[in-house]
């Protein structure tokens, strides 16, 4: 999980907002977002790059060449420009935390807005394409759908907008009506006694 | 009993039948961390402080730190069962506890959750855990006294309906017992009593809980636990939820009551605990820095309402808390001194405000139409008895020395009183009341208005005394007199003495009339005195409770009753 202390996420969101900016200057904005998005996939699946941003055991140095050795020229000079300034402030342990306030400032800046879609079975495209409406109706950003299948919800969807939850599933249904039950059953039990 | 299948499915299904399936739109953060019953949750951008929140497994918790990303919860529960990812959820409510008429002779937790198994606890109503203290206008002053039962107190250190009396001592110095004893004597004067026992023994609290049903007081009293072993967070809301319980008497029941927090050093304690978790900075002794708020707003709650007036229709029923039937005075505030209304709504509610309302009444034309009415709920109030633990004595320490300046007295308890026999363990040299007599009935004023710097010289000479130097007549008669009046004011636990009980019996020991008798004899004798009295001049006391004062015909005949008394007692020892 990526760091979540306070003083951190500020710091990221300092460096991936000016990227941001930069990239948008030039107008590379969206093929810079795709680049900090693979970097961001590979850094999930090799866990030595993580080591290497990461580690507090390589030095600054060290890490400088690296960076230039492997990514100038395989990488837009932006992206290269922007890991060298995050090393030599010694930042490039938050690189993951960067990638994140990048692709969300970015997001916003489009009028985007990530939505987690729970649901019991696949969504169809038609279902997609009514949620994402609806989601415009509600929230007026366009919805970038991010679907996981849970078939434990047996039912209904469980639709996410940034800290707001809509819960419209079957398995929250039949939690309320077991709680009422249990209310129903203390009360009686209770009249009981006192009767 | 034979399981009735039939009947639990068709109560299934009806309930079934009858829900209404509802979209559940919630905010929601995510548990970053959690420990020690502080949870630091991710999200939740818009929750309020001291906002409400649940947690996925259904426990509860308050949102007390806002930070830029994130905010602090403390669990109020077990936070055993929370973990790293788990969902939460605002509910949009402030902390809440149940109250009404259902909640006295229970003993519930800070959530109003009962623990005495007897059963839930079915209330409409709820008040919030936390409410701003009334302010100057609604108040009155403290006027009316509120009977210990304990003759070292009612006559030294009175305590008024409305004030907030710390009880402040070493621990075994019988702090609770004093709490407990006012409340067994609040039996039949119409006070609702709240005790609320933080981080005490759950055995201790159990033998409170046991005394009070004995002596017939859990029928007016509401018990608030948070046990040593309850989390932290409960016992910091504990004292704010049996304030909670007891306003609901106060201020919609216009009725008087009586709160015991016991002990607010262990809330305090518990409230470093999670200031300290939520990283809030340390102050002195390692209390955050709003530790004197902490107990200030909660003290200040504790009030005396004024009574309030209007001049109503006749046929407006007793109870009537409608302040627009009120009759407006056609000149308002600026009508003559005599009949002028306290308020631009016509209503009367300062000190002689029942006098005007009744001057103006009596002044209408049309006055058999309309009658003077006191509102029923108001005129209520909560007088506070906050219970201090000291380390070896030590008043000066952080906790002590704030919650001193906070209340209006204190009751200082000593352990070398303590054990030479004297109890209740009062220090009357530094123990005082601030409200002082205008909280005593007149009689109990005019005997033992004195009595306090008297024994403050007494011990004075006392300890002269001990130099073994001679003693002139005066001095002698003086240190005879202070030996009986300390042992006049011991009092064994759990039998209060009646306001009448407690003026002969004072009246007997300033007026030297126990002055003849040896030391060790003077409680036997003051109770074979008061057990005489009861049975045969039992008007004696039924004056002095009626009028609250000892009339000169009821004082020369206490005074032969006594004398003849006396002579039969010292022949039959």
């Amino acid at each position: 999980m990526a760091n979540r202390d306070e003083k951190s996420l500020a710091a990221a969101r300092v460096y991936g907002l000016s990227l941001l900016e930069l990239a948008e200057r030039s107008g590379a904005a969206q093929a810079l977002g795709e680049e900090l998005l693979d970097l961001g996939q590979l850094l999930d699946r090799d866990e030595k790059l993580r080591a290497f941003f990461g580690s507090p055991l390589v030095d600054a140095d060290t890490r400088r060449g690296m960076i230039e050795k492997t990514f100038r020229g395989r990488a837009s000079d932006l992206l290269v420009d922007g890991l060298q300034v995050l090393n030599r402030h010694g930042r490039i342990s938050l690189l993951e935390n960067v990638i994140e306030a990048y692709r969300t400032g970015y997001q916003a800046r489009q009028g985007h807005v990530d939505v987690q879609v729970r649901s019991a079975v696949p969504l169809s495209d038609g279902q997609r394409r009514e949620l994402a409406a609806a989601v415009n109706a509600i929230d007026g950003r366009t919805a970038d759908l991010i679907e996981t299948v849970d078939p434990s919800m047996l039912g209904g969807l469980v639709v996410r907008i940034g800290d707001r939850k809509i819960d419209t599933s079957v398995a929250k249904d039949l939690r309320t009506v077991r709680a009422q039950l249990a209310d129903r059953a203390a009360r009686e039990i209770l009249a009981d006694r006192v009767a | 009993m034979k399981l009735n299948v039939d009947e639990i499915s068709s109560v299934i299904t009806e309930e079934i039948q009858n829900y209404r399936s509802e979209v559940d739109v919630a905010e929601v953060g995510k548990v970053l961390e959690v420990g020690d019953g502080i949870a630091q949750v991710y999200g939740l951008g818009n929750a309020l402080a001291g906002e409400l929140v649940e947690f996925s497994n259904g426990q509860n918790g308050q949102v007390l730190n806002l930070e830029e990303n994130s905010v602090g919860i403390v669990i109020l529960g077990d936070y055993l069962e929370i973990r790293e990812g788990d969902e939460v959820r605002r509910t949009g409510e402030l902390l809440s506890v149940p109250v009404g008429d259902v909640m006295v002779g229970r003993v519930v937790d800070p959530l109003g959750r009962p623990l005495d198994g007897l059963g839930v606890v079915e209330s409409s109503e709820r008040r919030p855990l936390e409410i701003k203290a009334p302010g100057i206008v609604e108040r009155q002053g403290v006027t009316e006294p509120l009977m210990t039962g304990i003759k070292a107190i009612d006559s030294m250190i009175p305590v008024g309906r409305g004030q907030r009396e710390l009880i402040i001592g070493d621990r075994k110095t019988g702090k609770t017992a004093i709490a407990i004893d006012a409340i067994i004597n609040q039996k039949g004067k119409n006070v609702i009593c709240v005790y609320v026992a933080i981080g005490q023994k759950e055995s201790t609290v159990v033998a409170v809980v046991e005394k009070l049903r004995e002596h017939g007081a859990m029928d007016y009293t509401i018990v608030v636990q948070a046990g040593s072993s309850a989390p932290s967070p409960l016992q910091y809301i504990a004292p704010y939820a049996g304030a909670a319980m007891a306003e609901y008497f106060m201020y919609q029941r216009g009725m008087a009551t009586l709160v015991v927090y016991d002990d607010l050093s262990k809330q305090a304690q518990a409230y470093r605990q999670l200031s300290l978790l939520l990283k809030r900075p340390p102050g002195r002794e390692a209390y955050p820095g709003d530790v004197f708020y902490l107990h200030s707003r909660l003290l200040e709650r504790a009030v005396k309402m004024r009574d309030e007036y209007g001049v109503v229709p006749k046929d407006t029923p007793e109870d009537s808390t409608d302040r627009s039937l009120a009759r407006i005075h056609p000149d308002g505030l600026k009508a003559d001194a005599e009949h002028r209304p306290d308020g631009a709504d016509g209503l009367y509610h300062r000190d002689d405000g029942k006098e005007r309302a009744e001057a103006w009444h009596a002044s209408l034309a049309d006055s058999g139409k309309y009658r003077v009415h006191q509102y029923p709920d108001s005129g209520g109030s909560m007088t506070a008895l906050p219970i201090i633990e000291t380390l070896e004595g030590e008043v000066s320490a952080y906790i002590p020395t704030n919650v001193i300046s906070i209340t209006d007295g204190q009751i200082y308890l000593e352990p070398d009183l303590f054990f030479a026999g004297v109890r209740p363990a009062v220090n009357v040299g530094i123990s005082v009341s601030r409200v002082g007599g205008n909280a005593q009935r007149k009689g109990m004023k005019k005997i033992a208005g004195s009595l306090r710097l008297d024994l403050a010289s007494f011990r004075e000479l006392e300890a002269f005394a001990q130099l073994g130097t001679e003693l002139d007549d005066a001095t002698q008669r003086q240190l005879d007199r202070g030996e009986r009046m300390v042992e006049l004011l011991k009092q064994p636990q759990y039998t209060p003495y009646s306001f009448a009980h407690q003026l002969v019996s004072m009246y007997a020991g300033t007026k030297g009339l126990l002055d003849d008798l040896p030391t060790g004899q003077v409680l036997a004798f003051e109770s074979a005195l008061l057990r005489h009295i009861d049975d045969e001049f039992p008007e004696l006391f039924e004056s002095m409770e009626d009028k609250g004062v000892m009339t000169e015909e009821t004082e020369s005949s206490l005074v032969e009753v006594i004398n003849n008394f006396k002579t039969t007692f010292q022949a039959d020892n």
